[in-house]
């Protein structure tokens, strides 16, 4: 034991949790080099529509695996703990009302088979729509069409609020609050960014085919 | 005429896609804030929605809504998931029923009242939701606390709307220019 | 500010939304009752309210239930004398089937029936 514990230990958990987030910067970069939004959001559709269709709760298990590794490759926040006290919150949830064959009793409480199965499964669902949903949906993301166009324009208000750089205090929040509308309001929002338009390479393409023939194959196997 | 008619369109685009950017600063800033159930909101991402309630015809207010769910859920990537959907009912419900109290209440109803309907049908829509989708018939023990937050941030982000139209000259240029004669507002680019 | 009519109106319908959630959600549980089967094979709880046909195992075969609408019923048993499928069916906490030859007990449980009201002293 070092005489002093506390902030050695603080230090060298600051450290790792730094290195930890620089780590994830450089998968996130690499993920948008892999892929073009576009195609990867429509490849995660494709994919969360056959998780939804899958039936087998082993192969539905499976792919929210897949999907947490998926969602840790494009450089989002993947918790494990989060993941399993939530699912265990649904779960708990389904079980107060008995459904099934009793497998045990607790006092009052009665654990029964089918409301457990039902609360694994809508757990398993419910948080692997949220991964595949992160893997797959970029910031950079374009949608199509007028509301499309809309959409992005919100988008770069949204990065000039972010930047701003007056202040916001709970005292005069009303007046803060106002001085940064008129800021963010006073030039029109430019043209979106186009960087959808760089090539991605051939490796990007085929790993999203593959993606979505796996889980569509899976879907046929069941 | 044609013309001009879109040009104001161009200019309750410009509106709406500012509201929409401030729900999503509003519901980052939301993000924040930690909460037992990842579907929980406080609402203060629907304090936009609120202005635009006075600001925006009933199309645009819709568009504006649409935006809001839309944008929010790519920004944090939950566009696919069951949380987008709890986004897109409760903000829906949120929109039609402060909207319709807006319009109905007139002088009778000020901006708290709108909020706090709008929050609390906005968190039933939810828990009805969240009863079909997650928990099963457990969702009635979680109504009391999802409408009792919604009864207590309704009423705030009410008070500050109110606060702020009241005070705003971002608000008071809006509606001016929103209401002024096509060709006078400000064209999209 | 202060505050307009309809608001008050509005906090009240708010109010009374939140007190009817909490009704609904705190009132002593056991208010919707209970299909209980026991066969050999172990015990299954269903609600009564909502509809399923079950088959549960006997020691002679498959006895098929049916709960429909608030009342459950045995559909078929593969005994020889059938009084269960006879029987016909129940709604109220406390009342059961039996199906002595396949050994299948179907019994209604509930809030009524803890009472200390048995439905069968009716």
């Amino acid at each position: 034991m070092s005489p002093e514990p506390g902030r050695p230990a603080a230090a060298r958990a600051a450290a790792r949790k730094a290195r930890a987030a620089e780590a994830r910067g450089r998968r996130r970069e690499r993920w948008e080099a892999l892929f073009a939004p576009w195609a990867l959001a429509a490849a995660g559709a494709a994919v969360s529509a056959a998780f939804l269709f899958q039936p087998a709760l082993g192969s539905r298990i499976l792919m929210l695996l897949a999907f947490m590794a998926a969602a840790r490759g494009a450089g989002k926040r993947v918790s494990v703990l989060a993941t399993v006290l939530i699912s265990a919150g649904i779960v708990a949830a389904n079980l107060l009302v008995p459904v099934g064959r009793v497998l045990a009793r607790l006092g009052p409480l009665v654990l029964t088979e089918t409301a457990l199965l039902e609360g694994i499964e809508r757990a398993v669902t419910f948080e692997g729509l949220i991964y595949a949903s992160k893997a797959s949906i970029l910031p950079g993301l374009r949608l199509p069409g007028r509301f499309g166009s809309i959409v992005a324009s919100a988008f770069v208000y949204y990065e000039r609020i972010v930047e701003y750089k007056g202040r916001l205090r709970p005292a005069s929040l009303v007046a803060d609050a106002d001085e940064l509308m008129l800021r963010v309001w006073e030039e029109p929002p430019a043209g979106p960014r186009r960087d959808a338009g760089a090539r991605r390479p051939a490796r990007g393409w085929a790993l999203l085919a593959l993606a979505v023939a796996a889980a569509w194959a899976l879907l046929a196997l069941s | 005429m044609r013309e001009a008619s879109e040009r104001r369109l161009g200019d309750k685009a410009d509106v709406t896609a500012l509201l929409g950017a401030f729900c999503f600063f509003l519901s980052a800033i939301e993000y924040m804030v930690p909460k037992p159930l990842p579907f929980m909101r406080l609402g203060i991402a629907n304090l936009p929605i609120l202005l635009a309630a006075d600001l925006l015809p009933l199309p645009w207010f819709l568009v504006l809504a649409l935006v809001k769910v839309v944008g929010m859920s790519v920004i944090s990537g939950s566009l696919f998931s069951y949380i987008a959907l709890f986004s897109l009912a409760g903000t829906l419900v949120a929109a039609l029923v402060m909207w319709a109290a807006r319009r109905a209440g007139g002088r009778l109803i000020s901006a708290v009242g709108v909020s706090v309907l709008g929050a609390v049908s906005s968190n039933a829509v939810q828990v009805l939701l969240a009863r079909v989708v997650v928990f099963g018939e457990a969702a009635r023990l979680i109504a009391p606390a999802f409408l009792a937050m919604g009864l207590v941030t309704g009423t705030l982000l009410g008070l500050f709307a109110e606060a702020f139209a009241a005070k705003s000259s971002w608000y008071a240029l809006a509606s001016s220019q929103l209401a002024a004669r096509p060709g006078e507002g400000r064209d999209e680019p | 500010m202060r505050l307009r009519p309809l608001d008050f109106v509005a906090l009240l319908a708010a109010a009374a939304a939140v007190a009817m959630a909490c009704v609904s959600a705190y009132s002593p549980k056991g208010g919707e009752p209970f299909v209980v089967v026991t066969a050999p094979g172990g015990e299954w709880i269903y609600p009564l309210g909502e509809d399923r046909e079950l088959e549960i195992e006997g020691s002679l075969g498959a006895t098929r239930i049916c709960i429909s609408g608030g009342s459950v019923r045995i559909e078929s048993s593969p005994c020889p004398n059938q009084t269960c499928v006879a029987a016909g069916a129940v709604s109220v906490p406390g009342q059961w089937l039996a199906c002595l030859p396949n050994e299948v007990f179907v019994r209604i449980e509930g809030r009524g029936a803890e009472g200390g009201v048995d439905a069968g002293s009716f």
